[in-house]
């Protein structure tokens, strides 16, 4: 039984894996280097990571059937195609626990307050099981379901925000920090297009390539979209060292928001729309690191390793990351470069090795 | 932690058990062991972890695979900051 | 006179007695006695069935013997039909036929004034026959009987629909007889294409069960796994059209209907006429519709016969109670133990000075009163509409002012029980109204240990396993997701009905047009 998903619900979960992580975290990043800049930052950013994810789809051609998987073991060969998967599968594995370990961060400080982060781990990792178990179509068609009420919420955020920004906040524009702006832009995607390879395992499950490789380029445009607006509004309400010293700066912006004594506290959008992304993120992911593991071990039914995988992620996502700080300064470092290795030399060196030996 | 730990193991057979028997009606063979050995691994570390013991840590493990572009890479990174 | 002389042993007939429900090809003796003997064995001499002797012609007696069951024939028919024909027969008849297909031909063009005659070979159809309600007509000297209809005995008539009430639109509904409900659906879609298929499942009950559909609209796909479905059921009874609903349902252990059911004749034609299966079950008024999506159970049939501007509002307010339903005590709990700080203040402050008192917590407060509520309704339900009213009362005051004023439970807590309460009553259709019911439950145990992150955990779960399911092939929340543009006329905001000119995508498939002149517009051209 081959699952299938329509192009409209991969540009969903492309979005959606976009925004994950980053809606939260990309203001704080960008600002962090490009000052006042930053939402320049992300607007090269995004348009690097349409380069990456024009790469991603030439990987694939028109009337591709063979999975990521197949296609990289016929073109590396048995071995070398096993260790590259084998090094996708760790950064997914990787990504699935820090962005596990990010929510239980952020539930346990901000909304529930005192309820231990494992608790909130085990109910999300638990909650992702059931759906990835169910298998990317009911993923799919789930994502299809929250995605009205996602952008909703979004535009409510930044309709909200508006009239609080000013715009002193972002001047001057390519002024100073010129050199900084540019070098955010690799933070940046680094967490935001780069793990877009996982959505590289899916593409084959939808029912029209062509139209896939369209959805992927939409979703992640109108996702970097997003993110430039968020940041935007980040820096233009709270200022630049009020989006650098909080850690979550769009959710202290939401608290920030106050219209006529009526709209008040609309953080809970905020909350809503990063809960949402972050569980199909996590979803997808899991769900590539289990037929990653169906393809490196010849399984039946990837369905066989999902058990135990989310045991394993739960015990991670609670025990490797000591505190919010050493994330930030491990999404500078190792899973950055990591995050390069994988999502950009990786496809890079598999797009040359194909091209080769079609000549 | 003994009751949890305790609960947590009970389920864990459960499940092991139930789904054992799941892949089973699928006639995988292959399938079978491969989620057995994943899964007694998986158990013991949960096990290992709910007694308070050091679990393999994977950043640490990361962090040592890309020692040498990671150091300077940082360095060059956070000078922009 | 004899044509064919068969005599039986005792032994044999005994195990004609025996097996007769296994062998199917026992067949009719030719002496009138010995059937007698059988039938009579076989009923177990049952005091409502009834047998008369008739001897034709005087000169030449041609014994004739006539079989029924009191209760399920109708005496008029029988009396003046059938008895009559025969009984007023010139005595003088001359029995000139010979073989077996002349003496049907006697019988059916010369004496008996029934509907229909059928010939019955054997008598395991003889017994299928009598107790539907047919009078079998045995003649001495002939291995073969024959049925008449005279099917009868007591009926409602067409009532008015008690379950699914409305305001505008028909009145009448469906009743227990089979053959009246579909005439009701006929008599609304006259098209040839409208056809009927009919199964006899339970081994003991023996029910009819029938099919109807459109052809040329109707899905073939789903025909053919309606028809497979129905064919595989093994059972021994079929009461009610439930029976039939969960056994070919799709999702086994789901809280959610994947079969719609309805008493009303216009719903099962709309249905019909959006491509979808109508299954017809004899001695229940609630007819199935297959395939049935979410969205569904959200929709009225009168939404159709009011303007698209009240269909609109009403479907969206449905969809806002169902969440309210859902969710209502869910929400209050987790405002009361874990947001306080989401409240207005001024509000805050009213609601710690009303619990200050109450000794539990908010959970257990709002479990107590769900249930309370609950058993309040099930009750409602099962009395006599006489001690009704007094039920009423003990509800209105032991849930409402004596709980609050004896400090169990703070006043907040009552208008929460009772939104909830009015919520879950809006729906057009009972079976997700249970639905809403049991998942309330679930949501408040996950509020109560977290929060709002609990309640937003429930609800992605609530979707998984929503688009998971699947109802005949189609995807149970199809024109959300799935998302089909088109069908999005049609789902929470209703369009005009000129411009709703498809039918659904998805389950008919063919023949997608429904209307194509465009009323108002050639309208205006006119003027």
């Amino acid at each position: 039984m081959d699952q299938k998903i329509s192009a409209y619900q991969f540009f969903i979960l492309v979005f959606m894996n976009t925004l994950g992580t980053a809606i939260l975290f990309i203001p704080t990043h960008a600002t962090t280097y490009g000052k006042e800049n930053g939402w320049i930052t992300v607007v090269f950013a995004t348009i690097f990571g349409l380069l990456v994810i024009a790469v991603y789809n030439a990987i694939f051609s028109k009337e591709e059937t063979r999975s990521l998987f197949v296609i990289i073991d016929d073109n590396f060969g048995k071995w070398l195609g096993s260790i590259s998967i084998l090094f996708a599968l760790l950064f997914a594995y990787f990504t699935t626990f820090a962005n596990l370990w990010s929510i239980g961060q952020f539930v346990g400080l901000h909304i529930l307050m005192g309820t231990p982060p494992e608790a909130i781990v085990l109910l999300v990792i638990l909650t992702c099981l059931v759906g990835v178990r169910y298998g990317i179509e009911v993923i799919g068609r789930a994502s299809e379901i929250f995605l009205p009420f996602t952008l909703i919420s979004l535009i409510l955020l930044v309709g909200l925000v508006w009239p609080e920004a000013q715009l002193d906040n972002i001047q001057p524009i390519l002024q100073t920090n010129v050199a900084g702006a540019f070098v955010g832009i690799i933070p940046v995607i680094g967490i935001t297009f780069l793990e877009l390879f996982c959505l590289l395992g899916v593409i084959h499950r939808v029912n029209n390539i062509p139209q896939a490789k369209k959805a992927f380029f939409i979703g992640g445009l109108v996702a970097g979209f997003c993110m430039i607006i968020v940041t935007f509004a980040c820096i233009a309400v709270i200022g630049v060292d009020g989006t650098i010293r909080h850690i979550y700066s769009i959710y202290f912006l939401g608290q920030n928001i106050s219209i006529a004594e009526f709209f008040e506290r609309v953080e809970g959008l905020v909350a809503f729309i990063w809960f949402i992304t972050i569980f199909f993120k996590i979803c997808t992911n899991f769900y590539f690191i289990a037929i990653a593991i169906k393809h490196l071990g010849g399984l039946k039914d990837f369905r066989t390793v999902t058990i135990p995988i989310a045991y394993f992620l739960f015990v991670s996502a609670v025990t490797s990351l000591p505190n919010i700080f050493y994330d930030f300064e491990l999404m500078n470092s190792t899973y950055l470069v990591y995050a390069i290795l994988t999502g950009f030399l990786l496809p890079i060196l598999l797009l040359i090795v194909k091209i080769a030996r079609k000549k | 932690m003994l009751f949890p730990t305790i609960l947590l193991m009970i389920v864990s057979v459960i499940v092991f058990y139930l789904e054992y028997k799941r892949i089973k009606q699928k006639q995988a063979k292959k399938d079978n062991w491969v989620f057995m050995i994943f899964m007694v691994l998986a158990t013991i570390f949960l096990f290992v972890y709910m007694c308070d013991l050091p679990t393999p840590d994977f950043v640490a493990f990361f962090e040592f695979l890309f020692k040498p572009i990671r150091g300077p890479f940082f360095t060059w990174l956070i000078q922009y900051q | 006179m004899r044509l064919r002389s068969k005599k039986r042993t005792a032994e044999e007939k005994q195990k004609i007695i025996e097996n007769i429900s296994i062998s199917d090809q026992a067949e009719i003796s030719t002496s009138l006695r010995e059937n007698d003997e059988i039938i009579r064995k076989m009923l177990g001499n049952s005091d409502d069935f009834i047998s008369r002797k008739i001897l034709l012609n005087k000169q030449q007696p041609i014994q004739v013997q006539l079989y029924y069951i009191d209760a399920l024939v109708d005496k008029d028919t029988l009396q003046n039909d059938l008895l009559g024909c025969i009984l007023n027969l010139p005595s003088k008849v001359d029995p000139s036929w010979k073989t077996e297909k002349d003496l049907y031909d006697f019988l059916q063009n010369e004496t008996i004034n029934t509907s229909d005659l059928t010939k019955i070979e054997n008598l395991k159809e003889l017994f299928s026959n009598l107790l539907s309600g047919d009078t079998i007509i045995l003649i001495e000297g002939y291995s073969k009987a024959f049925a008449t209809n005279t099917r009868g005995g007591q009926d409602r008539g067409v009532p008015e629909v008690t379950t699914q009430k409305i305001i505008r639109g028909p009145k009448e509904g469906f009743t227990e007889r089979i053959g009246t409900n579909i005439g009701l659906v006929r008599r609304r879609i006259k098209d040839p294409n409208l056809w009927v298929k009919k199964y006899c499942i339970g081994e003991k009950t023996q029910t009819e069960v029938s099919i109807a559909y459109i052809n040329g609209i109707v899905n073939d796909d789903i025909v053919k796994e309606v028809d497979q479905r129905l064919s595989r059921i093994e059972i021994d009874s079929i009461l009610e059209s439930g029976y039939i609903e969960q056994l070919i349902q799709d999702a086994k252990y789901s809280p959610f209907p994947t079969i719609n059911n309805t008493e009303r004749p216009d719903t099962i034609a709309a249905g019909l006429l959006e491509g979808r299966i109508a299954i017809f079950v004899d001695g229940s008024p609630f007819t199935l519709l297959v395939p049935a999506l979410f969205t569904d159970f959200l929709q009225s049939s009168e939404d159709y016969y009011q303007r698209s501007d009240i269909g609109t509002l009403l479907r969206l307010l449905r969809t806002f109670a169902f969440f309210l339903a859902m969710m209502t005590p869910a929400g209050y709990i987790a405002l009361t133990m874990f947001h306080q700080e989401m409240v207005p203040t001024t509000l805050l402050v009213g609601l710690a000075a009303q619990r200050e008192g109450i000794p539990f917590p908010a959970f257990i407060e709002a479990l107590i009163m769900e249930i309370t509520f609950e058993l309040l309704r099930e009750a409602g339900v099962r009395l006599p509409s006489s001690v009704g009213s007094a039920i009423s009362i003990v509800g209105a005051l032991v849930l409402g002012q004596a709980a609050v004023e004896a400090g169990i439970v703070s006043s907040a807590m009552v208008i929460v029980v009772s939104l909830t309460a009015i919520a879950s009553f809006v729906f057009p259709s009972y079976n997700l109204a249970i639905t809403v019911r049991i998942l309330r439950f679930g949501f408040m145990a996950l509020a109560a240990s977290f929060g709002f992150f609990g309640i937003f955990i429930g609800l992605i779960l609530l979707v998984f396993h929503l688009v998971s399911l699947r109802s005949f092939g189609i995807p149970y929340t199809t024109p959300l997701a799935p998302f089909i543009a088109v069908d999005q006329k049609d789902v929470f905001v209703q369009s005009v009905l000129w411009k709703e000119r498809t039918r659904p995508r998805l389950i008919s498939q063919k023949n997608i047009t429904r209307s194509k002149l465009n009323l108002p517009e050639a309208q205006k051209k006119k003027r």
